[in-house]
């Protein structure tokens, strides 16, 4: 029995030596007594595993890629979901800046603050403060028209309320000057439902009390504050008119009206200044904003349509270049034909065209880029002379 | 050994060196587990020294088709670790899982080692 497991263990031993052997005979082994047998290895045993591997290989690049793909879809798709929000902001912005170049002095633009979680507030809290020259009980408007008025000032913000707070009034006036009022938050007393009055949303519409019974408002007209009171010049747009409501008061009408400004889009407002908010020439600037927008769009649209005949001619330039040298290749060619009288020239041999030909396609194409030149200069121009700069001209006295 | 350990032990060996070419490149990580050791190592401990040494040399000649410039290093590693770990069953071997653990452990580390000197 131990002559029997010595024995093994010498065969072991002698086996381990011979592997040992061999792999140093491998290592020493030239290359080109080693490349064989290492083929011979790859084709036979190791190349099903490396198919093994290849596949392996594919399936992780696969799965690299679509999570590539992924991704890049995920921001793409997180970045046209802001794309509605920009618009919206961009065209507001634009608003504004429309605003500022009618009233072009006296006014602060700050950026309104919402939602601090308190109920009932109908405040919101303006980036500006006395630092920048607001004042208490000064206007703050939007493009569309009044938003509220400030309450309180600190040296870098300051607190408005909205046109739907309690204490907000402003004395109002129709178009055509037939009408007039006092216009106020509309409190529903009556409701079916049984949410607190600060989430229905006819909370945020206003009345116009004290109408005389023989004026009267249709739906559909604008409601502007009427300049008497002191405190919000005439000519501000206040609302539009709903329809009439009865109230408790009989000996007047009085009108439900919607806000000209949405509480929910007040991102950026104006605050004028008292001496701007007394100065003239404040009811023509509503009327005005709108055709300022308009008139920067169509100003952006002019550049945006000369680009297009620019491009328009350029490609009818080079079609024409295109055309001339065609038609002179033809004629060459049907000159050649009728010359040697042979019907393969008719099939269409390709025949250089001569110098003369080559000139004249050089100076058509020369001409079409000093005409392509021309006109990026004078959209340059047009767009540089433009309405759209920064008008903002902050306060003066 | 009897002939389930045997086709065990095989099937073992077999599915180790699968995964050494299929998982090995698809997790594709910076410290990847090499299943060749980890085959080379368990049918080391289930069989001879003389076997295990013969097994090494041709899993080590396989391996180094791959790489002419090394070709025989790998043999050579692998032929050491397979009849030292052999040798070395009656010590290292136990049937706790830790032990087992450090055994495969030490082997990739001399392996490591053996061809870093080669």
């Amino acid at each position: 029995m131990a002559r029997a497991s010595r024995f093994t263990a010498r065969v072991d031993v002698a086996i381990f030596v011979a592997c040992i052997l061999l792999s140093l005979i491998a290592m020493v082994l030239p290359v080109n007594l080693r490349e064989p047998f290492a083929g011979t290895l790859r084709r036979t045993l190791v190349a099903p595993l490396i198919r093994l591997q290849r596949s392996a290989e594919r399936w992780r690049s696969a799965y690299l890629s679509s999570e590539r793909v992924e991704l890049r879809r995920d921001t793409l798709a997180l970045a046209a979901a802001r794309v509605p929000t920009l618009d919206m902001e961009n065209d507001r912005l634009r608003k504004l800046i429309g605003l500022g170049a009618k009233l072009q002095w006296g006014f602060i633009p700050a950026e309104a603050l919402q939602g601090r979680g308190r109920a009932e507030d109908f405040t919101i809290t303006l980036s500006a403060g006395s630092n920048a020259g607001v004042r208490e009980r000064s206007l703050v408007v939007a493009p569309e028209g009044v938003v509220g008025v400030v309450q309180t000032v600190d040296p870098t913000m300051s607190l408005a309320i909205l046109f739907a707070h309690p204490d907000f009034r402003v004395s109002a006036i129709s178009a055509n000057d037939s009408a007039f009022g006092i216009v106020q938050p509309h409190v529903s007393t009556s409701s079916t439902t049984q949410e607190p009055a600060y989430l229905r949303s006819e909370r945020y519409l206003l009345e116009m009390r004290g109408v005389p019974f023989r004026a009267t408002l249709k739906p559909g007209a604008v409601v502007y504050s009427s300049g008497l009171g002191g405190i919000y010049p005439k000519g501000i747009p206040v609302g539009v008119v709903l329809g009439e409501i009865r109230t408790s008061e009989a000996w007047a009408r009085t009108y439900l009206l919607r806000p000209a400004v949405n509480p929910t889009e007040l991102t950026a407002v104006m605050i004028l200044t008292p001496q701007r908010a007394a100065a003239a020439g404040l009811p023509t600037v509503w009327a005005g904003v709108g055709a300022i927008d308009s008139a920067t769009k169509s100003i952006v649209a002019a550049g945006d349509s000369m680009a297009r005949q620019s491009a328009t001619a350029e490609a009818a330039a080079r079609r024409a270049a295109i055309d001339s040298s065609a038609r002179v290749l033809a004629d060459s060619m049907q000159r050649k034909a009728v010359a040697r009288g042979d019907t393969v020239a008719r099939a269409g041999s390709a025949v250089p065209p001569d110098s003369a030909t080559l000139a004249r396609v050089g100076r058509d194409s020369v001409a079409a880029a000093r005409i392509r030149r021309q006109r990026r200069d004078s959209i340059a121009a047009a767009r540089a002379d433009s309405i759209r700069r920064d008008t903002s001209r902050g306060v003066r006295p | 050994m009897n002939w389930g350990a045997t086709i065990r032990t095989i099937l073992l060996c077999a599915i180790l060196i699968l995964l050494h070419y299929t998982l090995r490149p698809l997790l594709a990580w910076r410290a990847s587990p090499d299943f060749l050791i980890i085959a080379l190592l368990l049918v080391s401990v289930r069989v001879r020294p003389g076997f295990a040494a013969v097994f090494g040399l041709f899993v080590g000649l396989a391996s180094d088709s791959l790489a002419l410039a090394s070709f025989g290093a790998g043999a050579f590693a692998m032929t050491l670790i397979g009849f030292g770990w052999s040798r070395l069953k009656a010590v290292f071997f136990a049937d706790h899982v830790l032990l087992n653990g450090f055994f495969l452990f030490l082997g990739k580390w001399a392996y490591e080692v053996i061809m870093h000197l080669m």
